[in-house]
């Protein structure tokens, strides 16, 4: 239990990151004013939400800590860190008092690009700098010959929080099957990032001459009859040219028998 | 005379000399210096001890994973609940294992295992943990891993294994992390592809791009092993192969079966033409768009005729050797799995020979087995790429069918 615990125990000093932020999944609720870098110094002596901490414990559930701040006025800083559950807002958690504070400070600036970054000064002048990755921000290259899915899509060794005893509610995958998980529209236009790494079952797209089609969760065997048709590239036909799909539907194909047929400029095969 | 020149030549040697030498105390400064690693101060708290060792076992603990099959030594291994070493399985079925992993920390592999770090001038020792729960299909000791298939958002992998480490040193605290099966697939790189045998080289036949996509292909048949663990994931261990020997071999699944085990991973049972794209060797690799796409009749050698499949053709006493068995493994060959002998362009393994495979065929719904495999003599003309027969999606005696899955992730 002790070990459970000690992560979250209160810290006068705390030399580097808690260690259950080994692995942060997102940030979320960043207030809205501070930006990368400045160094907060507005209201003076007032608690300020600055943002919450998404991570996952060893059982895989996702956990929110709190990051608020008490920007110094006649009194020090502090920065204080609470857990909370992951339905409610950050607000509603801002007098308790905190899991882990860090206090005597005399001024704290933090970014997010690639990992968070948060530079505390103290009031004698020491300083302290926490550096913590952020999976959301892991960039995929173009993946490099003999490269594996799993190096492509997430770092060989993810760290976990242990398991903490928070109530929370969990969140689930996009689990219904034909459920929209990438969203483009008949002019390419990608209208929301992709979310189908959160099909539970994978996904298929209904190729449209773009870059990249819609996508939905689930599985479907391109090519068949009333299904959507198989995708078959844009470059074999080695003419640089946009696909139309009532034109020209060479970008996609369909099993013998059946004809490439577009509702839009989505194929189907009919 | 000759003294006057001297005398004015000496002025001048000392003039140059120093000159060098000045210019050699300012190339001292440039020259450059083999740098003097900080030393790093002790961490102040032993919990901020603790991560840095793991930080530091990390690269050791990833090597025992994805290379696990280098512990293998003259002696096997003793764990006989989690595997069984025969020479008929390959090195590559121990990497990424998670029975490996069991047999390690079991104290199957060495008697004390552990990954000694050396930091801050003392040595610690990392290990892991066996806090997971028995899977009784197994056996009645507590695991050192545990498999998941992700139902939360967060984590970008389907599945994977979570384990935990302590420090002996370091007593009162634990890391739990994921080890990814980083060893199972393999990139398929983006250019422009053919599809099946054409009749005439001068035709181009179907051909088709994977440009903007990130196509991965299983480098070896699904073995029972891993349906064994898709098994315990939906809790159906009484569908679980128990006997150790059969593990590394392909799981024989009917189709439905296939198709629901590479979906339930977020992934889909292979197709036709990227099985053909994987193993049909690109003529230029420097060229990803070339003009003329050619369908060659093996992987090693794009003229079938001059291959050991050929000359078997031509000569029906032909005696199979060594080498061709580990390109092919065709009728009169020893069994082998998870062998690398036969491994293509970039990276799948069983091109022709080994087992018939399910493949989801669009183009030609009724092409969809490779029917090249062990069980058919060298001069069988089945054995070539881009040839197919039809299979009713239901396993038999006769006709033993293996599959592998391939994933496509959104860029």
């Amino acid at each position: 239990m002790i070990m459970l615990l000690l992560p979250f125990l209160f810290s006068l000093a705390w030399g580097s990151a808690p260690s259950h932020w080994s692995t942060l999944l997102e940030i979320r609720e960043r207030h809205e004013f501070y930006q990368d870098n400045e160094v907060i110094s507005k209201p003076k002596g007032a608690w300020q939400t600055l943002f919450a901490v998404i991570y996952p414990d060893r059982a895989l559930k996702l956990h929110k800590d709190c990051v608020y701040y008490r920007v110094p006025g006649e009194l020090p800083g502090v920065l204080k860190l609470k857990a909370a559950p992951l339905e409610k807002s950050c607000e509603s958690f801002m007098d308790l008092p905190g899991d882990l504070e860090v206090i005597n400070l005399k001024s704290l600036q933090f970014s997010f690009s690639n990992e968070l970054i948060m530079h505390f000064t103290f009031a004698d002048y020491r300083s302290l700098k926490w550096t913590i990755p952020l999976m959301n921000q892991f960039k995929s290259e173009t993946p490099a010959p003999f490269t594996s899915s799993a190096v492509y899509r997430a770092p060989k060794l993810t760290l976990l929080a242990p398991v903490r005893p928070v109530t929370e509610k969990k969140e689930v995958l996009k689990q219904t099957p034909n459920e929209l998980c990438h969203s483009i529209n008949d002019e390419c236009e990608e209208l929301q990032p992709s979310a189908c790494h959160q099909c539970s079952d994978g996904w298929y797209e209904v190729p449209n001459g773009c870059q990249q089609g819609p996508k939905y969760c689930g599985s479907q065997s391109c090519g068949l009859k009333n299904q959507p048709a198989c995708r078959r590239g844009m470059k074999h036909q080695r003419v640089r040219k946009k696909y139309e799909c009532r034109i020209d539907s060479s970008f996609a194909y369909c099993a013998p028998g059946l004809t490439v047929q577009c509702e839009g400029s989505r194929a189907f095969c009919r | 005379m000759n003294r006057d020149s001297n005398a004015s030549i000496i002025p001048k040697i000392i003039l140059i000399l120093g000159t060098l030498s000045v210019f050699g105390i300012i190339l001292l400064f440039f020259r450059p210096r083999s740098e003097v690693p900080k030393k790093r101060a002790m961490p102040e708290t032993p919990e901020e001890l603790f991560t840095q060792v793991i930080a530091a076992a990390s690269p050791e603990v990833l090597k025992l994973w994805e290379d696990g099959d280098r512990m293998i030594g003259k002696e096997s291994p003793s764990c006989p609940e989690e595997l069984v070493f025969t020479s008929q399985v390959g090195r590559s079925y121990y990497q990424c294992q998670p029975h490996l992993w069991q047999c390690y920390w079991q104290g199957g592999v060495t008697k004390s295992p552990s990954i000694k770090v050396d930091l801050f001038g003392q040595s610690y020792h990392v290990k892991a943990r066996a806090v997971f729960d028995p899977i009784k299909s197994y056996s009645s000791e507590r695991r050192f891993y545990q498999m998941f298939k992700r139902e939360t958002p967060g984590i970008n992998l389907h599945y994977g294994y979570v384990i935990e480490l302590s420090v002996k040193e370091i007593p009162g605290y634990s890391q739990p992390m994921i080890l990814s099966d980083s060893c199972r697939d393999v990139y398929l790189p983006e250019r422009i592809y053919g599809y099946g045998k054409v009749n005439d080289r001068r035709e181009e036949g179907f051909v088709w791009d994977n440009f903007d996509r990130r196509i991965f292909i299983d480098k070896f048949y699904v073995s029972n092993q891993q349906v064994n663990e898709w098994h315990v994931l939906n809790k159906e261990e009484q569908k679980i192969i128990t006997d150790r020997k059969l593990w590394p071999r392909p799981a024989l699944l009917s189709i439905k079966d296939q198709k629901r085990y590479c979906s339930f991973l977020g992934k889909r049972l292979l197709e036709a033409k990227l099985f053909d794209a994987a193993t049909m060797t690109p003529t230029d690799m420097k060229n990803p768009t070339p003009d003329r796409i050619l369908r060659p009749q093996t992987p090693w050698q794009r003229d079938l005729s001059k291959s050991f499949l050929g000359m078997s053709r031509i000569n029906p006493d032909y005696q199979l050797a060594p080498l061709d068995c580990q390109l092919a493994q065709v009728k009169g060959c020893d069994e082998k799995h998870f062998t690398t002998d036969s491994t293509t362009w970039m990276g799948v393994n069983y091109a022709l020979g080994f087992y018939p495979e399910s493949l989801n065929n669009p183009i030609d719904p009724n092409k969809n087995v490779k029917l090249s495999s062990r069980f058919l003599l060298p001069q069988s003309e089945w054995h070539e790429l881009g040839v197919r027969s039809s299979w009713t999606g239901e396993q038999t005696k006769e006709l033993p069918v293996a599959f592998r899955c391939y994933e496509e992730v959104v860029p």
